[in-house]
């Protein structure tokens, strides 16, 4: 059965609240319901949404879905949404935001909960998983969202800050397409700076990329006079980081990387990132400008942060006494600081 | 009964002057109290405004990080001021604020400044990553400290004042009138300095209390590189860091990093400021005011930094000048009236100073307050200087049909266009001057500024609309102006001046005034271009500085009035003054020299060049003449140049027109000088000045 015991109960609840939640708005003409499908639980981004929410006072109950990893449960959200008619759908990632809003180009579009207006969050890349047409714009009635990835340029801007360094280089994995277009875009982001990048693509045996070959591409990287090491979009680098930067600081070449999780759970020196929690807030201003400024998603451009957070690892940092400039120390979070400390 | 009679004229017209004196006291220093306490509260809300900026980049950098925003562990915890400041009758205190959203859906608007009930409050947004604005900061500081400090000063004033005024009368009883009008003159200006110095030494505490926070802030940064294991050597970035720290905290101008082993890093900004605070932070000077910040960290390192004393200094210096030009009008009406009685032949100072006062209170009202105008200031001020030198040049006859005309144009001018009020009031105050004889000089013209620094004043400390005030005394002194020339006409100067405006000779001596003219002028045109480069620093408007200006040049004049060095001794320093007064001017544009002081030192030499061209020869018949000519000449330079420099687009482009002008002129007149102290060419030139009459 796909629905436990317990489960079953909590959509009861749920079910009954966001009913009354109608019965009330019906009534008062004020409150909200907000269906948010998340796919690994309310996590920081989920936390982030909620605490907006409460905060700003918006008249609003969010009601939560945990498809707990399940790609199956998600047809059963749709089903929901349709006929309990939320003011209001947030989908959690792209698997999910995918199997519920669709993509724009999707034949069949009764599979989707259709006119129900929707907010995406945590998705990478939307314009690239075709669930908007560009950025300004999903171009989609009911659809708008956010987006978590950190300019390329910015990130730059970020490791120059640290560091002062004219050559840098990225490793990519071309059996990823997003790995070999987000190098395309890292070009780019070095042309306008003026910078030299030096790619280095993953040998690929039978198809595959092997992680052994990652130290040896790293000292490649050295012997060519890369300063710095950029982890850009890449499943593949962010499975295997530990791997990746600890053979970078054997080579003394410091690893800035655009997820958060290479610094806090692996060794690469710094990231600016975008930390769930303020997506999750971003995503609550999104719905408050839906909902509270009565703006149509399809006005709403697909939003990006104006802050991030830049995370540099102090043991990182040590080892390869590349230690982070007095006007960074004031507000950058730091991980893995001296013992003791 | 004629002495009885002579004993109670002399007893009202002490009592008179008593009162007189008594008011121009209290009021000056009342006034000066009341715009140090203005001052006092700009520099404050400055101050505590920066503060409150500061703090919002660190509290959305915490908020980010993720930390509550109130509660143990929160920002608003982390945030709070240093103990050492969170205390006392200047207390800073700090709060955070979620912000909800309100019946229309929108946020509530920050970015506040609130005075009242005993602190002033300043509110800054704290944005949310994504740019909306979530929050507020609610930054806090009592003003118990400048409140009892104003008590203090008004109360001070008030016992001084009423103290003095008992002593005063007593030895009026006693002293000659003439000597016991330099009491009030000489008491004026220990009470303003003690006035001016609490005010500086309040602004040092105020600015004390940013740079306390800003090196705890420094402090608090070195603590977290250390708690990190960085050693000095590690640390990376230091001097960039202290130069960021230092731009963004305007109250500090020097950061010192030492340790155990000595200074270690170090940034400031060389300055007249940084000089004058390192000066101070020294022995015996640091006993009467602390510059000096210093906060130590567990490791051992010193973090130190000076207070910012220039803009405390720029303050200070405003004030002082406005009390050196009320001293120095003031100081001259008093002791006007303290003066002997004079013979009949000789007019009273006040009437003398009637019609430049009128001229004072057009050329130096605050912008567009005398009318309405489609023409520039600029062409309104040259129709002043046109319509003075008409009316200095009228013969006698046309004179009273030109007053009535002037007078037309003042009433026209005030209510439908200014340009008629400016030509008429110079037409007016020429016509009338001429009929002053030989009296109108540098004393009266410095009686004559009075009413326009009072009304500058009002204008400053915001005493209410200044236009109703400002026109009334135009027609007060415009009516006075023609009663006095209707007194004095038949003792015209011109007429028994007759031989001064007739060629003759070996090239005529109307060109020498047209020299003189010129050279006046173009130091006027420089003063009004540096009024226009640093129009922003004068609260009351550029003007105001061309005022203080005129003054100097006044107080130039009187000075140079004390040294008699001889003919040719006139001759040099008349040479030399104009020559220094160039390069002063030169200096500002090649080597940067501060703008406000240079040309303010150029002015006064200017003055003391115009008191050594009197004795030049062949300038008038008399010294006496020659002075009441080279004042019109003065007034006319004054108008024109002014006018000029505020017409300009770019008022830089007149200084070195201005000051190869300057130069030129200057060589007729050394000419004149050799040809001066050629006793024949003298014997030859007098015969031909008898003849000539």
């Amino acid at each position: 059965m796909l629905f436990g015991l317990k489960r079953i109960a909590l959509a009861a609840i749920c079910l009954a609240s966001s009913l009354g939640g109608f019965a009330m708005a019906q009534d008062t003409g004020k409150r909200f319901t907000i269906y948010m499908a998340a796919w690994r639980g309310c996590e920081e981004a989920c936390r982030g949404f909620v605490d907006y929410i409460k905060e700003s006072g918006m008249p609003a109950d969010v009601v939560i879905r945990d498809a707990k990893t399940d790609k199956a449960a998600l047809p059963n959200f749709v089903e929901e949404v349709k006929r309990t008619r939320p003011d209001l759908v947030v989908t959690w990632g792209t698997n999910v935001t995918a199997q519920m809003v669709g993509t724009y180009d999707a034949p069949d579009q009764s599979k989707f909960i259709g006119d129900v207006p929707s907010i995406f969050m945590v998705v990478a890349d939307p314009v690239e998983a075709k669930i908007a047409k560009s950025y300004e714009s999903s171009g989609r009635p009911y659809v708008s969202g956010t987006r978590n990835r950190v300019p390329e340029v910015t990130q730059l801007k970020a490791m120059l800050e640290y560091r002062p360094f004219k050559r840098f280089g990225i490793i990519y994995n071309e059996n990823e397409l997003n790995s070999k277009l987000n190098a395309e875009v890292v070009k780019r982001a070095a042309d306008e700076l003026d910078l030299e990048l030096v790619m280095l693509p993953m040998p690929l045996i039978n198809g595959e990329p092997d992680a052994n070959d990652i130290p040896q591409l790293i000292q490649e990287a050295a012997d060519r006079g890369v300063e710095f090491l950029y982890i850009g979009s890449s499943s593949f680098i962010t499975v295997n980081a530990d791997i990746y930067t600890e053979a970078a600081i054997k080579a003394g070449i410091p690893v800035a990387s655009s997820y958060e999780t290479s610094v806090t759970e692996s060794s690469a020196l710094l990231a600016v990132a975008s930390k769930y929690g303020m997506i999750g807030r971003l995503a609550g201003y999104q719905a408050k400008r839906i909902l509270v400024d009565k703006i149509k998603p399809i006005d709403l451009p697909i939003a990006a942060l104006d802050r991030h957070s830049y995370i540099v690892n102090m043991k990182t940092a040590a080892a390869l006494k590349l230690y982070p400039p007095m006007t960074l120390l004031s507000y950058a979070e730091i991980v893995n600081p001296p013992e003791g400390q | 009964m004629a002495d009885a009679s002579g004993r109670g004229g002399a007893l009202s017209r002490r009592v008179l002057f008593w009162l007189a004196a008594m008011a121009l006291l209290t009021a000056s220093l009342f006034a000066l109290e009341r715009m140090i306490e203005q001052k006092l509260r700009g520099s404050l809300i400055k101050s505590v405004v920066s503060m409150a900026e500061s703090y919002v980049g660190h509290a959305e950098a915490s908020l980010d990080y993720g930390l509550p925003i109130s509660g143990p562990g929160s920002v608003e915890e982390v945030l709070q001021p240093p103990p050492a400041l969170a205390f006392g009758p200047d207390a800073l205190t700090l709060k955070l604020e979620r912000l909800g959203l309100s019946a229309s859906g929108e946020r509530a608007t920050v970015n506040t400044v609130r005075a009242g009930e005993g602190a002033l409050v300043v509110e800054r947004a704290i944005l949310d990553s994504h740019g909306e604005v979530s929050s507020r900061l609610l930054l806090s500081r009592s003003t118990a400290g400048e409140e009892d400090a104003a008590a203090l000063r008004k109360t001070s004033l008030a016992i001084g004042i009423a103290v003095f005024g008992l002593i005063f009368a007593l030895l009026l009883v006693f002293l000659p009138l003439r000597r016991a009008s330099l009491l009030p003159v000489i008491s004026f200006l220990p009470a303003a300095f003690l006035l001016l110095a609490g005010f500086g030494g309040q602004l040092v505490t105020i600015s004390r209390q940013a740079a306390v926070l800003a090196v705890a802030e420094t402090a608090s940064d070195l603590e977290r590189a250390a708690r990190l294991g960085m050693t000095f050597g590690e640390l990376v970035g230091v001097q960039d860091y202290l130069g960021k720290q230092i731009g963004s905290n305007r109250a500090i101008n020097q950061l010192t990093i030492t340790g155990i082993e000595g200074v270690q890093f170090q940034a400031g900004i060389e300055s007249l400021g940084s000089t004058v605070a390192t000066m101070f932070s020294a022995a015996p000077f640091s006993a009467l005011v602390d510059l000096d910040i210093s906060q130590k960290l567990a490791n051992g390192t010193r973090v130190d930094a000076l207070v910012d004393v220039q803009p405390i200094l720029a303050d200070l210096g405003e004030l002082t000048a406005m009390v050196l030009v009320f001293w120095a009008c003031g100081g001259a009406l008093l002791r006007s009236l303290g003066a002997s009685e004079k013979t009949e032949t000789e007019t009273s100072p006040l009437v003398v100073a009637v019609a430049p006062t009128l001229l004072f209170l057009v050329l130096f009202a605050p912008a567009d307050t005398v009318g309405p105008s489609v023409l520039t200031l600029g062409v309104n001020y040259l129709l002043l200087a046109a319509g003075l030198t008409s009316g200095l040049l009228l013969p006698h006859r046309p004179a009273n049909l030109a007053l009535g005309i002037a007078f037309g144009g003042l009433v026209v001018g005030v209510s439908l266009e200014a340009a008629f009020a400016y030509g008429g009031a110079g037409l007016l105050v020429g016509v009338a001057l001429t009929g002053l004889g030989r009296s109108v000089r540098t004393p009266h013209l410095v009686v004559a500024l009075l009413p326009t620094v009072v009304l500058l004043g009002a204008h400053v400390l915001d005493l209410g609309a200044i236009r109703p005030l400002l026109v009334g005394a135009m027609f007060v002194f415009a009516i006075a102006s023609i009663a006095v020339f209707a007194a004095t006409s038949k003792r015209s100067w011109r007429h028994g001046l007759g031989g001064l405006w007739s060629p003759a000779g070996l090239l005529g001596l109307s060109w020498i005034w047209v020299c003189l003219g010129l050279i006046q002028a173009s130091v006027f045109l420089l003063v009004a271009v540096a009024a226009r480069h640093q129009e922003q620093q004068f609260q009351a408007g550029p003007m105001s500085y061309v005022l203080l200006a005129f003054i100097l040049h006044l107080i130039g004049y009187r000075l140079a009035g004390a040294i008699d060095p001889g003919a040719r001794g006139r001759w040099i320093l008349l040479e030399i003054s104009i020559v220094a007064a160039v390069l002063l001017v030169a200096g500002i544009y090649v080597a940067g020299w501060d703008v406000v002081v240079s040309t303010a030192l150029a002015a006064m030499l200017s003055g003391a060049a115009a008191r050594w061209s009197v004795g030049l020869p062949f300038v008038a018949p008399n010294v006496r003449a020659a002075k009441s000519v080279l004042t019109c000449v003065r007034l006319i330079g004054l108008a024109a140049a002014t006018g000029f420099g505020l017409t300009l687009d770019r008022p830089e482009d007149a200084a070195l027109p201005a000051t190869m002008t300057c130069l030129l002129a200057l060589a007729p007149l050394a000419y004149a000088m050799l040809a001066g102290l050629d006793p024949d060419w003298r014997a030859r030139r007098s015969a031909e000045l008898t003849h000539a009459a």
